[in-house]
């Protein structure tokens, strides 16, 4: 069998994955060369429901990357249309509640998982305006009205 | 123990919802914001405190046409800035040189690194300002008719070049712009029904990275393809299904390539692989040809190939991993056929360790094919098999009792 690592979720939940999933995670991949994976890696900032989408996303993606043709630089590649089936995965994927995706861009900057923080971060504040922003992320406002007007009217035209 | 230690580890971070953005460290909000159009970025100056300068650290740009600003506005606000990394222009019929020199104009006088235009095919002519200007290393142009592409200039600081279904005068444009980027080391090329070029000829000495898509189903009529001479090439992509006239020059760095075309002459073609160490092969071609020796080769991939892909065995004294992909509705298959070779190869009985076989179905050339290999690699240490077939269960217990060269080797089934 292929070799296995466990994550350890914040609740304590295990979880075993293919090496090959793991290494999707730039930190857990230098871990793995460091050597330092026995007995599991304990993530106690990652819940087990983010983990368990993390763990999708990179099945996902080594799945795929393993299945296409072939794997040379897909990245850089502006709008190809090769990857339309990963593309239209990806968009389905961050279609989930606001604290999940939240949760999950976290997971993503922990891990470094670049392609899950560009989804993530992409999809996090698209066409939202300031006040589903605050209400989205609890985010107190704290000008005073005045204060927030001459802010609006510094930059006016944005606003409009 | 272990266990002990991370329980208590646990327990002094206490599970929490992360649903508020002032957990988040600056650089990550930054990034956000980076995907954002630049009215958008401003607008959340409002949201609070924290935010209120936030948007005026972002260094890049976006204007996407159409999109509820004027151009003028957004014009005048990257005037406005100090700092300009990456500008980023969508723009629909209707724009003319008049309104977009000026801009980018200003994005160089503000230290412009990166550069993407993409303009539904209207003639564009690049800005001036961007010959000499030694800062600008990446540059994006997608679905715009370029024309005018003056002598004696010089792109100098373009390391990276992307043409995206970029429409070009002649074949001679072509070789015109890729003459003006005395750097270049990446470039990416995507042909579409407007291209307008017959034969891309990519002469380019200090290429390193050179990705090429062309896939249609039609097959052309007169003679298209690309000519490639790039002897510093290190990893090459093309997928192409639609040329018909392809010729490679020697690359003698190459490490890395991944080739999926269609061709009647494949000698000239996998000639010029010869130097690479990992070699993906889809080729759609009336036979393979002998003796092109892979010295180098330490992992092979194959996808659709003729009849004769064990010599490719032969070919390759060193390789350690084999992969087979079978691809469906193609005639010529990797596993419809097999021919046993006439002497073991030498990969098989010093150096293949991994070999992997996708969309196994155990037919009568593909059970001989895979107890060859299995009975002759003598140094395996991983053979695994995936198959979808209703008999799958049968057709791997048949694998199973295989005599197997390699008393190390591990048998995987999925």
């Amino acid at each position: 069998m292929s070799k296995k690592i466990i994550f350890e979720s914040s609740e304590g939940e295990s979880f075993e994955v293919d090496e090959a999933v793991a290494l999707e995670c730039q930190t857990i991949k230098n871990m793995i060369e460091d050597d330092c994976t026995d007995g599991g890696i304990p993530l106690a900032n990652v819940n087990s429901a983010t983990l368990t989408k993390v763990i999708d996303y990179c099945k996902k993606h080594v799945e795929a990357a393993a299945a296409a043709e072939a794997n040379a630089g897909d990245k850089d590649i502006y709008g190809a249309n090769k990857d339309i089936e990963l593309k239209t995965w990806d968009e389905e994927f961050v279609k989930v509640d606001q604290p999940l995706l939240f949760d999950l861009m976290l997971a993503a900057n922990f891990l470094i998982i670049p392609g899950l923080l560009d989804l993530t971060c992409k999809t996090m504040m698209r066409g939202k305006t300031v006040l589903q922003i605050r209400e989205i992320f609890h985010i107190k406002k704290d000008y005073t009205d005045a204060e927030e007007a001459e802010v609006r009217k510094e930059n006016a035209w944005a606003f409009e | 123990m272990r266990n002990q230690i991370r329980r208590r580890g646990t327990r002094r971070n206490p599970i929490r919802r992360r649903d508020t953005v002032s957990e988040i460290p600056d650089e990550l909000l930054l990034t956000i914001l980076s995907f954002l159009p630049s009215k958008d970025v401003v607008v959340t100056s409002a949201i609070s405190k924290r935010w209120k300068s936030l948007w005026k650290e972002v260094k890049t740009f976006r204007y996407d046409d159409p999109y509820p600003l004027p151009f003028n506005m957004f014009t005048l606000f990257i005037r406005s800035r100090s700092s300009v990394d990456i500008l980023q222009l969508k723009l629909s019929p209707g724009f003319s040189r008049t309104d977009i020199n000026p801009l980018v104009n200003d994005a160089v006088a503000r230290s412009l690194r990166e550069l993407r235009i993409e303009m539904l095919y209207i003639s564009f002519e690049l800005p001036q300002c961007l010959y000499f200007y030694p800062q600008l290393e990446t540059l994006i142009l997608q679905k715009l008719s370029l024309v005018n592409i003056p002598s004696n200039v010089s792109l100098i600081g373009v390391k990276k070049l992307h043409i995206l279904s970029v429409r070009f005068l002649s074949d001679e444009s072509v070789i015109k712009l890729l003459s003006i980027c005395p750097l270049l080391e990446d470039l990416v090329v995507r042909r579409s029904l407007y291209t307008n070029v017959m034969i891309f000829t990519i002469d380019v000495p200090t290429l390193k990275n050179l990705y090429i898509y062309n896939s249609w189903k039609s097959r052309p009529e007169g003679v298209h393809g690309f000519v490639v001479n790039a002897p510093s090439l290190r990893c090459f992509y093309i997928k192409d299904s639609f040329s018909n006239y392809l010729r490679f020059g020697n690359m003698p760095e190459l490490v890395k390539a991944s080739v999926n075309i269609v061709c009647d002459q494949p000698e000239d073609i996998l000639g010029s692989l010869a130097s690479t160490r990992y070699l993906s092969l889809c080729l759609q071609s009336p036979y393979l040809p002998l003796a092109t020796s892979f010295l180098f080769l330490d992992q092979l991939e194959l996808h659709s190939c003729p009849s004769q892909w064990c010599n490719l065995l032969k070919d390759a004294p060193i390789l350690r991993v084999l992969k087979l992909y079978q691809k469906h509705s193609q005639s010529n298959d990797v596993t419809d056929s097999w021919n046993q070779p006439i002497s073991v190869p030498e990969c098989l009985m010093s150096h293949l360790e991994i070999f992997e076989w996708r969309h196994y179905n155990g037919t009568a050339q593909e059970r001989e094919a895979a107890k060859y290999i299995l009975g002759n690699a003598s140094c395996l240490k991983k053979a695994s098999f995936y198959s979808k077939s209703a008999r799958k269960h049968d057709i791997l217990k048949e694998l199973e009792s295989v005599e197997r060269g390699s008393k190390t080797c591990m048998l995987v089934f999925e």
